[in-house]
């Protein structure tokens, strides 16, 4: 039986620049997706170290997995691996100022198809992300 | 080329404890911005060509040979619309020079679910990605050797009737 729920806001706005005043030719309200979760991890500045730490996940599967990079100045790796698949990667750059760096969202909003059963960030110092999982 | 677009998601999690019914807001990511100057954004993409249980299996994405979204994508957005199938997105993910060379990586999105990947910049200076030129990009119109036009991004339905799933789709660059 779940115990959290969560929900995201999101909503995409894309405007033409090459116009003045500059129209929002793409307006999409995401239309909160939300899953009904058990357990949580939770760690809004998640130290990284000069190397590759293990994301403490809550469960063997997550679905959902939230990672962003807070760093200005420092970019980071996400490992994942998904379920059934290797392990793969993806580059998080560093923001133009801290707490403005790179995001990676993976959400399903059911707990039927898909997950991440491994997960983990590397880096060559110590930097801080934000991370979010839940199953 | 000068920026043409300017892309804004605004994205707040928020955590409710469904035992005593006190929502929390715990994540507000705020209004982070990318400028740039090529779209790809589809509503209602259909996922075709692949074998129903071949995850992975190529389709055509982006024909164009000439790579109109640039060798790399640092903003990819795909979620399934379907209410009942599970799609495969793989992503070829450049890797930085010296390091292993780009690998796919395929994960699986259920009905209903997405998958964002949301850099800010385009890259960063005295970095170099095999394949491409923009750190943290995923790439996207060319091969890892950048030496092919082999589509990267690429969706594949694992269940169901190809002919009748949907994703939605925004890569820009």
């Amino acid at each position: 039986m779940p115990n959290i729920s969560i929900i995201l806001q999101a909503q995409f706005v894309i405007t033409d620049t090459t116009l003045s005043p500059s129209p929002q030719i793409i307006t999409r309200q995401l239309n909160n997706p939300t899953l009904a979760a058990t357990s949580e991890y939770y760690m809004p500045f998640f130290q990284t170290i000069n190397g590759t730490k293990a994301i403490p996940l809550p469960a063997a599967t997550v679905w959902l997995l939230y990672v962003r990079n807070l760093d200005p100045t420092n970019n980071i790796t996400l490992n994942y691996t998904p379920t059934g698949g290797s392990s793969t990667s993806v580059i998080l750059l560093a923001g133009s100022s801290a707490g403005n760096g790179g995001i990676f969202l993976y959400q399903q909003p059911a707990e039927s198809a898909g997950g991440i059963t491994a997960a983990g960030i590397t880096a060559t110092a110590v930097v801080s992300c934000c991370i979010q999982a839940a199953a | 080329m000068a920026p043409s677009i300017s892309i804004s998601p605004t994205l707040t999690v928020q955590v409710q404890s469904l035992t005593d019914a006190s929502p929390k807001q715990l994540i507000n990511i705020g209004g982070i911005s990318f400028t740039g100057t090529v779209l790809f954004y589809n509503e209602s993409f259909p996922v075709q060509g692949g074998a129903p249980t071949a995850p992975g299996t190529a389709i055509p994405f982006i024909s164009d040979p000439t790579n109109k979204i640039n060798n790399n994508a640092p903003i990819v957005y795909v979620r399934n619309l379907d209410n009942s199938a599970i799609i495969a997105l793989t992503m070829w993910l450049p890797t930085f020079a010296g390091g292993a060379a780009a690998q796919p990586g395929t994960i699986n999105i259920g009905p209903g679910g997405f998958i964002l990947v949301f850099n800010p910049t385009t890259g960063t200076s005295g970095a170099t990605i095999v394949g491409g030129s923009n750190a943290g990009a995923i790439g996207f119109g060319a091969s890892p050797a950048g030496g092919s036009t082999a589509n990267l991004i690429n969706l594949a339905t694992i269940t169901g009737n190809v002919s009748a799933v949907y994703a939605e789709v925004l890569v820009a660059g």
